[in-house]
């Protein structure tokens, strides 16, 4: 693969890394979702270990590569308010308010952009309002706050307090039901996408929860059989050209959506280790597979102070599996800089890349 | 308040293990080393924030209650021990420590040798008493019994899962009378002698917490509670030689600063209360704590944390302890270190030697699988 | 419907060939018949398998986690208890018993997962097989060292323990061929494996370094020739010894206890007529493990061994949370119950040694023995969870009132669980003291309830209980 990937008069262009695996402090923990803040910033919410470890909403400060700074942690792993058993989604309003849910107490809690606890809503069950295994959080423009309630295969909507406004969506596998849904995003016009997790597709709906349109279908990634294994479930990294990997439009469990300003949708292909790229029809576009070939600022502080990795590195015959997503779970588009960011999960760390609209070829007789 | 029995005189050892491995470099701070300074950038400890034990030494300021044990002499600190050829991972390296076998694959834990010297016919059952949910391995070798109490001491024992105490009574009753051994059977006859030794050591250990009468308050960490167990056993003179216990994890790669201040607070108020408690009762001489970790952490900081290393400090206190420090700071030179580590100076087998040698009367060479020089640590 | 006996030997068999079943999966089996169900559990793939993605979704720890507990045992049990292949899982148990791999030199949870893999994905295929792609394995390779076997300098670890603990047994080969095998897998390494900081775990790779391979004649087991690893896995296979030492360890596992291996060499099998019929079968089918297995499960001696075995704590685990229920997604939690069988001496992913655990009566020890019948007492006491409710519903159902008949029905419903009598009469005095039970109203209910969660703990607690 790739460092800048052209397609159809669109360019991506990998530009740096941000993160490292750490269960507290500069680094992440397994980001299930993230969410862009208001100011430049990105929340991202761990899962953390079964140690209790880990668990935490982070606020990272956004710049140029290496400009990353930690703000805050909030959403840590305990009892009473303001803590969590598992965090999964993260939402932020265009008040400030930060939207949590917990994926086991099947709660919602709202912090400041400090993180300091404000309240919470949300009980357990299937009732109206009711939620099991909350997933994704978006928030709409009116301040509403729409909740992937994954264990009922629906969406909730509430008021940021709490107060249940609509709902859409059931257990199946037509047209605008789901099974297990994950993340969800929101375009400029209000249409709501939402990343129908084990029915492999994304669904787009209208502001009013109609269905509109579906993309993708199930495919696992075919590998060549010398391809080398990075986990047992993948990704599978080959010498072959990225010619020889399906277009977009096979999905493997995604995780999550974003839409960009020109309405290109963006789908983190988690089980296929990749995000796949479509036109706003839903025709696809193209792949990004991870090319971190630089380590991000607090992965070099690492490295730093172990002298023994880096002497391993220079050992390694191939470093293309270091670079790869690796269950990559969420994606955002920032229209203030033009960058996709992915969050690569298993690897701790988020990959950015930058659009680029009017990207000049090279002489290709170099 | 004195104890209500003639206490036993029998040396006693609590190990109390600080799992994970424990930064030596945050715990006895070489404060007058520019290197030190220049190494921990991130998670240095400040000037302002440690204890000096001398010109070269100090404590930070949450380790505070071991300093009075520093002041009475009666803390040894052993610098730079580890071994050969550090593995740096948690698994291999506490395996050596409780095998004493560096260069293959232990099968039995040092302390499970001292449980057999002393009781070889197992003749009490609460010999050793480890405070976990399984056998630590440094107790384990086969056929030799331990008293493994995972939660608290009141509820130990079969079928802590019936709730009312009388009908739990009762049940184990009908127990006691279904393992009965069967002459002649086997694995049955087996099973029942396991059975009711269990039950004995149950009924022998339930014991301790109704005579335990003490003005002591353990802070609630699970570190304290653990260790107000071991003070129930050893006050009701039950015959216990070996106390095992744990407290972690003290892995700090990230977020170090207020993670180790947490782990060594608990600790040290833990066995603040522990001492206080053993010595209201007359009952301190005879025990010695030795405190261990699997490795020190690395020289230089990552940012957040410090990741694995070699070379670490190990405690010994308790009364007859002759406080001080034993064996010499490795260096902190950059051409002195070994993978960015501090080299080991001192085996951990040499304070196992000394312990066993002069406290528990213990030939050495059989149980840490070889002879090494025994630091003076005890009067 | 089935007759009292078939649902006996059927929990006999998924005991054994699984980690027991319900009693209406049982009664549905029995429905079926013994020869189907073997059959049955012969051709996994016919059943869906654990889904990965589940666990990953809320448990993503679970995938690579690094050296410390939990997170790799909470990987593996969630196959233990969600497994739809039930004798697929149990024979990766098997030969993590027998290519015994531990931690606590690996460091790597992930490297150990990755070869329970191998061995879902092999074990029921054929042995020779699977041997070599053991001799290829990274984490064995490591394990034993040999990625410091070099054509300079042999180190024999591998070349040893491959003779004696993982084919052929002690006194069946000499030290020259020990040295000789060795000498043959000089060059079998892997290659340098992206460091573990800051990212996360990657893995080893096999890789052959021809230029680090012996490649001189070598005399083996009475061969000569320029051998290469494989070449001695050839030779191997064909030994008899090899198939008596398969046989006798799945004759252990899976029929009845055995001495411990390193007494194999002395003392005569407990069943040499079954050993025997074992060996041929195995031979014949030139090293396939499913028709050896059809073979031992349709066998008589497999039949009458009812309760000779010492159940290993994954068995007593994995055969509880399967029972009792309410394990099939992960919760918090999950990590403490995942490393209960190391709290009754099987740490999974994490044998002792490279001989693997010691099995039957070894397994017991008063700490272990309080350990495993507090865990299932705990569980199997607990009304909430379904598969425990479903035995008190059946107790209801069943009309069941006097002592006599609680402890008959109890018993029943546990396994069948045979007792000797005097077991049989402790229990029913314990019965009498709280007299007959009744279901008809809600105080009746509820004290019946209670009293039928004290006679299944009760039972756990036997040691008859302690046999599968």
């Amino acid at each position: 693969m790739a460092l800048t990937t052209v397609v159809r008069g669109r360019a991506y262009d990998w530009s740096h890394a941000i993160g490292r695996g750490a269960a507290t402090g500069t680094g992440f923990n397994y980001i299930q979702t993230m969410c862009l803040g208001n100011d430049n910033d990105l929340y991202t919410a761990n899962r953390g270990n079964e140690n209790n470890f880990g668990m935490r909403v982070n606020r990272i400060q956004l710049g140029g590569a290496g400009e990353e700074e930690l703000m805050a942690e909030f959403f840590q792993h305990g009892e009473g308010d303001g803590k969590a058993t598992w965090p999964f989604g993260v939402a932020v309003g265009k008040d400030g308010r930060v939207f949590c849910s917990d994926e086991w107490t099947n709660t919602i809690s709202v912090f400041d952009p400090n993180g300091k606890f404000q309240y919470k809503f949300g009980k357990t069950g299937s009732g109206d309002g009711e939620l099991i295994r909350p997933a994704g959080i978006a928030v709409e423009k009116n301040g509403n706050v729409i909740v992937v309630d994954s264990g009922n295969c629906r969406l909730q909507v509430f008021t940021p307090e709490g107060k249940l406004v609509a709902q859409c969506g059931k257990a199946g596998t037509g047209d605008g039901e789901f099974n297990q849904p994950w993340g969800i995003t929101t375009d400029k016009d209000g249409n709501i996408y939402v990343a129908d997790w084990k029915n492999h597709r994304v669904q787009k709906l209208s502001a009013q929860g109609k269905f509109l349109m579906k993309i993708g279908t199930y495919g696992e990634l075919p590998h060549p059989d010398d391809a080398y294994a990075v986990t047992y479930l993948g990704p599978y990294v080959s010498s072959l050209p990225e010619s020889h990997y399906p277009k977009a439009g096979l999905l493997n469990h995604p995780t999550d959506v974003a839409v960009d300003t020109d309405g290109d949708i963006y789908v983190t292909d988690w089980g296929n280790h990749r995000v796949s790229i479509f036109e706003a029809d839903g025709t696809p576009l193209t792949n990004l597979y991870g090319d971190a070939h630089v380590f991000s600022k607090w992965a070099k502080q690492s490295v730093d102070a172990n002298p023994d990795m880096m002497k391993a590195y220079r050992r390694v015959n191939n470093l293309q599996p270091l670079w790869r997503f690796c269950f990559p779970t969420a994606v955002d588009f920032n229209p203030a800089t033009d960058e996709i960011i992915v969050a690569d999960s298993q690897r701790n760390r988020l990959q950015v890349y930058k659009k680029v609209r009017d990207y000049q070829d090279f002489q290709a007789n170099l | 308040m004195s104890a209500t029995t003639q206490q036993s005189k029998d040396p006693v050892l609590v190990v109390l293990q600080l799992t994970g491995g424990n930064d030596y470099l945050n715990t006895v701070i070489p404060y007058n080393n520019g290197l030190y300074k220049d190494n921990r950038k991130a998670v240095g400890i400040a000037d302002s924030d440690m204890i000096h034990l001398d010109q070269a030494h100090a404590m930070p300021n949450y380790m505070a209650p071991l300093k009075k044990f520093w002041d009475d002499d009666k803390l040894a600190i052993m610098h730079g021990v580890g071994y050969l050829d550090s593995p740096r991972s948690h698994f291999r390296s506490m395996d050596i420590w409780h095998t004493c076998e560096a260069e293959k694959v232990g099968t039995e834990g040092w302390l499970g040798r001292v449980v057999r010297e002393f009781d070889p016919k197992k003749e009490n059952v609460v010999t050793a008493v480890s405070f976990g949910p399984c056998m630590f391995r440094a107790m384990s070798v086969p056929n030799v019994p331990v008293a493994c109490v995972a939660g608290p001491l009141e509820q130990y024992g079969f079928l802590p899962s019936i709730r009312d105490q009388a009908q739990r009574l009762k049940v184990l009753e009908t127990f006691a009378h279904m393992y009965q051994p069967i002459e002649g059977s086997g694995v049955m006859d087996y099973l029942g002698t396991t059975g009711l030794d269990g039950l004995k050591g149950a009924d022998i250990l339930k014991v301790a917490p109704g005579m335990y009468k003490s003005d002591v308050k353990y802070p609630n960490t699970t570190i304290a509670q653990k260790l107000r167990g071991v003070a129930q056993v050893h006050l009701a003179n039950l015959g216990t030689r070996i106390f095992y216990c744990d407290h972690g994890s003290f892995d700090s790669h990230a977020g170090q600063a207020p993670l180790h201040a947490g782990l060594w607070t608990a600790v040290t108020e833990g066995l603040d209360a522990f001492m206080t408690d053993l010595r209201q009762h007359n009952a301190a001489d005879n025990v010695i704590v030795l405190m261990f970790s699997e490795f020190g952490r690395r020289v230089r900081d990552n940012g957040s944390g410090t990741d694995h290393g070699a070379a670490g400090a190990t405690f010994v206190l308790g009364e007859k302890v002759k406080g001080g420090h034993y064996g010499e700071y490795p260096s902190l030179d950059a051409n002195k270190l070994v993978q960015g580590d501090l080299n080991p100076s001192m085996d951990f087998r040499s304070i196992y030697s000394t312990i066993l040698d002069k406290w528990l009367g213990l030939n050495p060479a059989p149980i840490v699988n070889g002879t090494y020089e025994k630091p003076a640590f005890l009067h | 419907m089935a007759s009292k006996d078939d649902i006996g030997l059927m929990a006999h068999l998924m005991r054994r060939a699984g980690f027991g079943a319900s009693r209406d999966e049982l009664e549905a089996r029995a429905a079926k018949g013994y020869d189907a169900t073997v059959d049955e559990l012969l051709s996994p793939e016919a059943q869906p398998a654990v889904d990965p993605y589940t666990l990953l979704r809320h448990q993503p720890a679970a995938l690579l986690p690094g050296g410390q507990p939990p997170m790799g045992n909470v990987n593996y049990m969630y196959y233990l208890v969600n497994t739809k292949r039930p004798l697929q899982e149990k024979m990766a148990l098997f030969w993590h018993h027998v290519f015994a791999t531990g931690n606590s030199k690996v460091d790597n949870y992930d490297q150990l997962l990755e070869q329970i893999e191998l061995f879902r994905q092999h074990g029921m295929g054929n042995y020779r097989d699977l041997l070599l792609k053991v001799a290829k394995n990274p984490t064995m390779i490591f394990w034993l060292d040999n990625n410091q076997n070099h054509g300079t300098a042999v180190n024999e670890n591998w070349g040893r323990e491959l003779l004696e603990l993982f084919s052929l047994g002690a006194s069946n080969y000499t030290e020259v061929d020990v040295r000789e095998a060795s000498r043959a897998f000089t060059g079998w390494t892997f290659e340098t494996k992206l460091p573990r900081l800051p990212y996360g775990r990657f893995p080893w790779k096999f890789e052959y370094r021809p230029e680090d391979h012996d490649d001189g004649e070598k005399t083996f087991l009475g061969h000569k020739g320029n051998f290469n690893g494989e070449d001695i896995i050839n030779i191997i296979v064909q030994q008899p010894a090899c198939a008596k030492f398969i046989c006798r360890h799945l004759y252990n596992f899976f029929v009845a206890d055995e001495p411990q291996v390193p007494a194999w060499q002395i003392e005569a099998p407990r069943d040499q007529a079954a050993i025997d019929s074992m060996c041929k079968v195995f031979i014949e089918s030139k090293c396939e493990m499913k028709p050896l297995l059809n073979h031992l499960f349709k066998s008589d001696f497999f039949k009458n061994a009812r309760y000779k075995h010492l159940k290993s704590p994954a068995e007593v685990v994995v055969g509880t949370l399967r029972l009792v229920g309410g394990y099939e997604l992960p919760k918090p939690g999950y990590g403490e119950l995942s490393m209960q069988p190391s709290y009754m001496g099987q740490d999974l992913l994490n044998p002792p040694s490279v001989e693997g655990w010691h099995t039957g009566q070894e397994w017991i020890n008063s700490g272990s023995l309080m350990s495993r019948i507090n865990f299932v007492a705990a569980q199997i006491g607990n009304p909430d969870l379904p598969g425990v409710q479903a035995i008190i519903n059946r107790l209801k159902a069943q009309g069941t009132k006097t002592p006599e008949q609680l402890v008959a029905n109890c018993l029943d419903l546990l396994g069948p669980v045979e007792v000797g009598a005097d077991t049989k009469k402790e229990l029913t005095e314990a019965a009498k003291q709280w007299g007959d039970i009744s279901w008809d109203n809600d105080a009746g209910a509820k004290n019946a309830t209670q009293r039928a969660a004290e006679m299944l703990q009760l039972i756990a607690a036997t040691r008859e209980y302690q046999f599968g």
